[in-house]
């Protein structure tokens, strides 16, 4: 190249082209250690290939599809199957309320049960009256939904203390129900077993079939 | 992936807060690539997609325990080899089936599976790989498709690159006899 050609302001030691830092490009490290051996490693491979004109006419094509947009899916897919338990949880919330009341009906129904399988006495023992721990330690639920669900329900008790426009059917416009069942209960004592079996009947019967499931 | 890149990926993924984004990195910069070597080994796609994400999910359990002693792309492409060729062993296993059933099991699936390209002679060269050692195919696949170094195959595989180089021969010859044998029948 001539040198003698180039503009005054790019020579050598002037203007821009001088102040830049002369330096070659360094290949990576290690990078001349195996070179012969690579060279010749390819060498013996495209002799091989010439050997294998068939093999060589496919080239390197495969008949494998992807499927479209799979590549663009499969970090958030992988994504998602990483994200730690706690935060899995949000997707399963609203099934745990009725995992808690099937367990509870289940609960029920030992005890119903148990009670079938003793002997007729004039006298039936208590019900086991199981407190939330003892249901929980029969039940085995995630504690991290339970809290999860009350943290739900304090908000839902917040909402409780927002006051009603006027006009809108209150809260309190549902009667008390503590006085009435007291006397209700009253009335059943004084019933005899007879009478007892028919009111059964009578209220079975009168249970809309739907609500059964 | 130049190294000052592939350290600097490394240094994210070793630090809890940025470990999440940098395995994002890290799917996005190789799942292509570990997906074609999957797809070659065990040739449908529904199998491919569950090998790539145990490939994934083991690279992310066990990435503070890599010692970067080796390129990530061959760490990954080490795991990924291991998790195909233990899908297909217990693809055996499961179906109670010999070597020869397994692979025209595979042999199946290439010629009427779906997302499979109708190029006959594509096929034709696939079914012909079919017919080596799993481990042969793989050596062919990483040398022939990828082009990977012996060296980089050696780390892979735990095998010398004397013996790769030998294998891939066999493996080219056995190939084009194969090609060569249906071309005249055909």
């Amino acid at each position: 190249m001539n040198h003698d050609n180039q503009p005054k302001e790019f020579s050598e030691g002037s203007g821009l082209l001088g102040s830049l830092p002369k330096r070659r490009h360094a290949p990576p490290e290690g990078y001349f250690a195996g070179f012969p051996e690579r060279l010749q490693a390819r060498i013996e491979e495209e002799d091989l290939l010439a050997q294998a004109p068939t093999l060589l006419s496919t080239g390197k094509r495969t008949p494998f599809v992807v499927p479209e947009g799979y590549f663009d899916l499969l970090p958030g897919r992988i994504r998602a199957l990483l994200l730690p338990a706690e935060q899995r949880v949000s997707s399963i919330r609203p099934l745990w309320p009725s995992l808690l009341a099937t367990a509870a009906a289940a609960v029920m129904m030992l005890v119903f049960l148990a009670r079938g399988t003793q002997p007729e006495t004039t006298e039936l023992p208590p019900l086991p009256l199981l407190t939330a721990e003892e249901l929980l330690a029969v039940v085995d639920i995630d504690e991290d939904l339970i809290i999860e669900s009350l943290q739900h329900q304090d908000l839902a008790s917040l909402l409780d203390d927002v006051p009603i426009p006027s006009g809108a059917p209150s809260k309190k416009h549902t009667a008390p129900v503590s006085e009435p069942d007291a006397l209700f209960d009253e009335a059943l004592d004084q019933l005899d077993e007879q009478a007892l079996d028919a009111l059964e009947a009578e209220l079975l019967q009168e249970e809309p079939v739907e609500d059964w499931f | 992936m130049v190294a000052v890149e592939e350290q600097t990926l490394l240094a994210e993924l070793r630090q809890p807060e940025t470990k999440s984004r940098a395995f994002d990195r890290l799917v996005r910069l190789h799942q292509e690539m570990l997906y074609h070597h999957i797809r070659r080994l065990v040739i449908d796609h529904d199998d491919t997609d569950d090998v790539l994400q145990n490939t994934f999910l083991k690279a992310w359990r066990h990435i503070d325990g890599f010692r970067a002693d080796a390129k990530l792309r061959t760490w990954l492409y080490r795991i990924a080899t291991n998790e195909a060729l233990s899908f297909l062993e217990n693809k055996q296993k499961r179906q109670f089936v010999g070597v020869e059933d397994l692979q025209n099991d595979l042999r199946h699936s290439l010629e009427s599976g779906p997302h499979i390209d109708g190029d006959e002679i594509l096929i034709r060269l696939q079914a012909a790989v079919l017919t080596l050692p799993d481990r042969q195919r793989t050596v062919f696949h990483l040398r022939y498709y990828d082009e990977l170094p012996y060296e980089e195959i050696s780390e892979i595989l735990g095998v010398t690159a004397g013996a790769l180089k030998a294998s891939y021969h066999h493996a080219v010859k056995k190939i084009e006899a194969h090609l060569t044998g249906q071309a005249q029948a055909g």
